[in-house]
């Protein structure tokens, strides 16, 4: 059953520059108990969109297209309406731990926030509860105190704690934007694992944003690759990452370290993708990947690439695929 | 609440001009409160025939023209002031603070509407359109408390406003709103604990500014009224002794720019040890 639905989504910010088109005709959607990645190099929009989804950006920006949540539109509610959304139905875990909580609280008052809010509830149960949820993100009470304020924790200790403030109320879509960049490697798979197993075991929806495609693949079921605020390919991550389509995907494949073959063997330079990110205050025509890309023609400068399916849901925006000819349900 | 307090504490007594200020400022306090309990003298007392004194061990600092004990003046003047400026500043934070807050949560022409009626009031001198509140509102301690609280107001609105934008900006409010939380908890419950050093600071900043203001508007007979005591008031009288009698001017005088000083000094230190990246490493 289809959780959240992002039809035709645009957001725009209007600067002294003229209007910049952050995320431009995004659709996507989530089932109950699924999985999506968003990938993208920093400045795609993958953020923009989870803001988006959330209804926190930035009062100047302008929004068109729909936001359903289980049909309810969430771009209709106004800010009381979304403050009950927000922390209730769909929570958010942030990149950096050492500033998303407030320095001079507790954490047992932080992790109490949403409980506090939404919930009904008598300062007891509250107390057991956030206790309780404690526990689940792994830090034992009698360690880690309530009174502790976030400077007495280690980064991965502080994730946990806001992983235990947004998953207090059991919402039904979880976004988590990049929750593991700012951590190192060990600590990164711990937090992956912990936002897995509690999505999986309360039964909820998450969204996973990452540059990092080794995290995608570990954590998400469907993927969904930006560009300059666009989506270049989305579908199964499995379909996408063992057949990629785009040229883009592909790049990004290309610039990751292998760490399994000889260093005799790849003396090769890591591939980079030529080029840099376009500047969204120009007004892109057609492809926004054409500059950079090695398959290029002059058509995808001029128009817009159209969808091309391969099948079980895998699309990607482009005029010349790379999968074309393998895949023998080509326009499908 | 306790250990930051004497967290506090401790970094400030590294502090010199925490310490000093600290030291001058509570002394001010002591003095002021002593009032309450113990004057040498009752300052209401006129004796003409003890006038402009020496000083004795009966008389401290001496007598000014009406045969009043000059110390004891001081002390109930002390008094006075800190009345004033306290009332001053919970005017100033008790309006102020909440525009501020408003004005950075809210944004747009509400904050537009906020900030520029602040620089309406700041275009004007405050000590002067204090004058011009007193004078419209009628000379006495309570109009000039109101004249010199309403000139607190912008100053903290300003400052509260400022200081809220740049939490507004921090990742755990963003996190706050995620939660579920409306943008007034937000501001009471994340951003001012965040914003209060700030605010403390300018508190004793603007409370050595209130003692001066209430001084210069008693100098000019519009504040405090006889038979109570003010410093202000001490000088204007000494005034017309200046050139016989000066010690009458002087202990006041001495009296306001000591205890300014001893404030600023020690608002100044606060701020180096409330703000560990000002904090000067020794």
């Amino acid at each position: 059953m289809t959780l959240l639905q992002v039809k035709n989504l645009n957001i725009a910010i209007d600067t002294p520059d003229g209007r910049i088109e952050i995320v431009k005709q995004v659709n996507l959607s989530v089932d109950k108990n699924d999985t999506l990645g968003i990938v993208g190099e920093s400045g795609c929009g993958k953020s923009i969109t989870a803001l988006g989804i959330m209804s926190l950006l930035p009062t100047h920006s302008m929004v068109s297209g729909k936001i359903l949540l289980e049909e309810q539109d969430l771009l209709a509610l106004d800010e009381e309406q979304m403050c009950r959304i927000r922390g209730n139905r769909i929570g958010m875990i942030f990149q950096e731990p050492m500033t998303a909580l407030n320095p001079v609280q507790t954490i047992g008052v932080q992790v109490a926030e949403a409980l506090d809010l939404h919930k009904q509830l008598q300062k007891a149960e509250i107390t057991s509860r956030v206790e309780n949820l404690m526990e689940k993100v792994g830090l034992n009470v009698r360690r880690f105190p309530l009174n502790l304020y976030p400077h007495q924790l280690s980064g991965g200790q502080r994730q946990r704690v806001m992983i235990a403030m947004m998953i207090a109320c059991r919402p039904d879509l979880l976004i988590a934007d990049e929750p593991t960049t700012a951590l190192d490697v060990t600590v990164q798979e711990q937090i992956l694992e912990l936002i897995n197993d509690l999505a999986q075991k309360y039964g909820m929806a998450l969204i996973m944003i990452s540059h990092d495609l080794g995290v995608i693949a570990q954590t998400t079921k469907n993927v969904m690759v930006m560009y300059a605020g666009r989506i270049m390919e989305q579908g199964n991550t499995v379909d996408v990452f063992y057949n990629m389509a785009h040229p883009y995907t592909y790049g990004l494949f290309v610039s990751i370290p292998k760490t399994g073959s000889s260093r005799l063997e790849t003396k090769k330079r890591l591939k980079s993708i030529p080029g840099h990110v376009p500047d969204l205050r120009e007004n892109i025509k057609g492809c926004p990947f054409a500059p950079r890309c090695f398959r290029a023609q002059d058509t995808c400068r001029l128009q817009d690439p159209p969808p091309i399916a391969f099948g079980n849901g895998h699309t990607a925006w482009c005029f010349y695929p790379l999968v074309e000819k393998k895949s023998n349900h080509a326009a499908g | 609440m306790l250990d930051r307090f004497r967290e506090i504490l401790r970094h400030g007594m590294g502090n010199r001009s925490f310490v000093i200020g600290g030291l001058i400022s509570l002394v001010f306090f002591i003095i002021a409160l002593l009032s309450y309990a113990w004057t040498p003298h009752a300052i209401e007392n006129i004796d003409i025939k003890n006038k402009l004194l020496e000083p004795s061990w009966t008389y401290l600092l001496g007598t000014d023209h009406f045969g009043r004990d000059i110390f004891s003046m001081l002390i109930m003047g002390a008094r006075n002031s800190v009345i004033v400026a306290f009332v001053a500043i919970g005017i100033g934070i008790g309006a102020g603070v909440p525009l501020g807050l408003i004005a950075a949560a809210e944004k747009g022409w509400i904050d537009e509407l906020i900030m520029r009626f602040n620089d309406f009031t700041f275009a004007f001198p405050s000590l002067i359109s204090a004058i011009m509140i007193t004078a419209i509102l009628g000379p006495g301690a309570v109009n000039s408390v109101i004249a010199i609280g309403i000139f607190n107001i912008p100053v903290f609105a300003r400052v509260a406003r400022g200081a809220a934008l740049s939490i507004w900006k921090k990742e755990f409010i963003l996190a706050a709103r995620s939660a579920g939380k409306e943008k007034f908890r937000i501001s009471v419950e994340h951003v001012l604990p965040n914003i209060f050093s700030i605010l403390i600071v300018q508190a004793t900043i603007q409370f050595a500014l209130g003692i001066l203001a209430e001084a210069g508007l008693s100098y000019l007979g519009l504040g405090t009224q006889p038979p109570a005591a003010s410093w202000g008031k001490m000088l204007n009288e000494a005034q017309t002794f200046l050139h016989f009698a000066p010690q009458l001017a002087i202990y006041p005088g001495l009296a306001i720019a000591l205890t300014v000083l001893g404030l600023n000094l020690f608002g100044d230190g606060l701020r180096d040890v409330l703000d560990p990246k000002l904090r000067r490493i020794r």
